[in-house]
């Protein structure tokens, strides 16, 4: 008669578990671990640098017009002005937050407030200029009008904004 | 035999994984509690780990106060004293400091905090009659009762300023933004946070409440000169009985005005896609011209005039006679949007000053208000 509780011999044990029991492949298994969670950690952080770093996608689902295909890559003559000047204002501000990101004093939630207002800005003018586009390929003078007072303010929204965050930025700095 | 061997193993093998089980309870609930007890033990410690302020300066009369701030809770406000006073509580990690730098005197929290659970609390009096300006990185601020210009700005956090006769500059990229009247000037902005500006009524849940005056023999006192409002996607709320000159812009938030235009004043209200409300009382004496391009119109306006198919509105007969009428019947359809352009008054007025709006993809929605007293 055997004995019901005597230890059970190696051999009489599945395959499965004699592997999991030897400390040996349980170390080689750790370490196998940790390293793909290294390696899925810094793949992550990357994608995440990596997406910070691209211009933001406009917000085509309020803002119809700014994934329109037919959008002429120069602005309309009558904003050229602006549009350099915004330029300028968006240069400054990303070469400000290349210095605060050494310094971190900024909250990240201003940052992410920020973040989603340039999307929101950048959408409206390329929404309005899609607008102008629009009258202009219909050749009304009086929509091409009104399409172009509120590109006019979509880029003054804009210029404001940046100049706004970075006073901010720069004195908190 | 054998299927008592087998089943001696099945034994054995449930014995020995509920054992595993039990050990990870166990070791599960041994660790949660030694967490608790962690968190328990050192939470009076990180509270004990504020450090108490109070200090205080003598202040040049007509000093410029700088005041710079990482994060906490400030109450601010002036008094008559030629000093300034700090009290309060500081966060780990930060230091409290207090220079004269010519006409300015430099007030700084100095240090990055540490933690959460201990943020600065910090209350702090400056003369009345002084300029003050504030840089916050993520405080909240309530600033009140000041004479001279008041410039505050922080990056995320909530502002409250109220009581101020000088101008004010105001802005708070994350947080709501709250300016009490009365103001002669006042300039403010969030990106994603709440914008209210308001006096002397309160808005409550779209509700309009008259606010209480101190004495009822007060002197009517103008609310608001020149007021400039800027949000990207926070809610704008301006309410008034009048203002000289207003400019309200916003990209994607909801704009909500009601006001009227002082004599030769002027409202001009921008959006892209938010939804613009034109509160109007019996009261509001403007010509409102509204244009949305890709919008529409809602609501319903006061007329004194019959709407006509021409956009030329008859006179009704009847000098007191006025009704309700919706904006359907008085907008005119155009290429370019949709368009209203109404008399909130009887006409012939020469005396109106317009309230423009203008929207790209926002409703324009028009609708009366009832000003109720305060609760």
């Amino acid at each position: 008669m055997t004995d019901p509780f005597a230890p059970e011999s190696d051999a009489a044990q599945p395959a499965w578990r004699r592997w999991i029991e030897n400390p040996k492949y349980m170390l080689v298994l750790a370490v196998v671990a940790l390293a793909a969670g290294i390696w899925m950690s810094r793949n992550t952080s990357r994608n995440a640098a990596a997406r910070a770093e691209l211009p933001p996608p406009a917000d085509c689902r309020r803002f119809p017009g700014a994934c329109a295909k037919d959008l002429p890559s120069a602005p309309p003559a009558e904003v050229v002005a602006l549009h350099a000047e915004v330029a300028a204002a968006d240069s400054a501000w990303r070469a400000t937050l290349e210095r605060e990101r050494r310094s971190g004093v900024f909250p990240d939630k201003g940052l992410t407030a920020m973040r989603d207002a340039l999307v929101a800005t950048e959408s409206s003018i390329l929404d309005a200029r899609s607008l102008v586009n629009d009258a202009e390929q219909l050749g009304d003078a009086d929509a091409r009008t009104r399409a172009l007072e509120s590109l006019t303010v979509a880029y003054e929204n804009k210029r404001e904004l940046l100049l706004r965050a970075r006073r901010l930025l720069e004195e908190a700095i | 035999m054998h299927i008592l061997a087998n089943h001696q193993a099945s034994v054995r093998a449930i014995m020995s994984t509920s054992a595993l089980h039990c050990s990870h309870i166990v070791i599960a609930a041994c660790a949660s509690l030694f967490a608790l007890t962690v968190a328990i033990g050192f939470a009076p410690q990180v509270a004990a780990a504020q450090t108490p302020v109070n200090a205080s300066a003598r202040v040049t009369p007509g000093a410029v106060i700088h005041l710079r701030l990482q994060s906490g809770s400030v109450q601010l406000s002036g008094w008559e004293h030629d000093s300034v006073h700090v009290s309060g509580m500081l966060a780990p990690g930060e230091s409290w400091a207090l220079r004269a730098d010519g006409d300015t005197m430099r007030l700084r929290a100095e240090g990055i905090p540490r933690g959460l659970a201990a943020p600065s609390e910090l209350v702090i009096f400056v003369p009345r009659r002084s300029v003050l300006i504030v840089r916050a990185a993520a405080a909240s601020l309530v600033v009140r009762d000041f004479d001279q210009t008041v410039d505050v700005a922080t990056a995320a956090g909530n502002l409250l300023v109220e009581a101020v006769r000088g101008t004010v500059r105001a802005e708070t990229m994350q947080g709501t933004l709250t300016v009490l009247g009365p103001i002669p000037r006042v300039e403010a902005s969030t990106a994603s946070g709440t914008l209210l500006v308001s006096v002397p009524y309160d808005t409550i849940n779209d509700t309009v409440y008259a606010r209480r005056r101190e004495s009822a023999a007060a002197p009517k006192e103008k609310p608001f000169g020149v007021v400039v409002l800027r949000s990207v996607s926070g809610r704008i709320t301006f309410d008034a009985p009048h203002v000289d000159s207003a400019t309200i812009h916003n990209v994607r938030g909801d704009v909500r005005v009601v006001t009227s235009p002082s004599d030769s004043g002027r409202v001009y209200v921008t959006s892209h896609t938010g939804r613009v409300t034109v509160g109007w009382t019996l009261d509001t004496h403007a010509l409102i011209d509204a244009i949305t391009q890709r919008g529409g119109m809602r609501g319903r306006l006061v007329a004194y005039a019959m709407p006509a198919m021409s956009g030329q509105p008859t006179p009704m007969s009847g000098a007191e006679v006025s009704m309700e009428v919706d904006v359907e019947t008085l907008l005119v359809k155009t290429p370019s949007g949709v368009r209203v352009t109404h008399a909130l008054r009887r006409l012939p007025d020469a005396s109106l000053f317009p309230i423009l709006i203008r929207a790209v993809r926002g409703d324009i929605v028009f609708e009366r208000v009832e000003i109720r007293p305060a609760p």
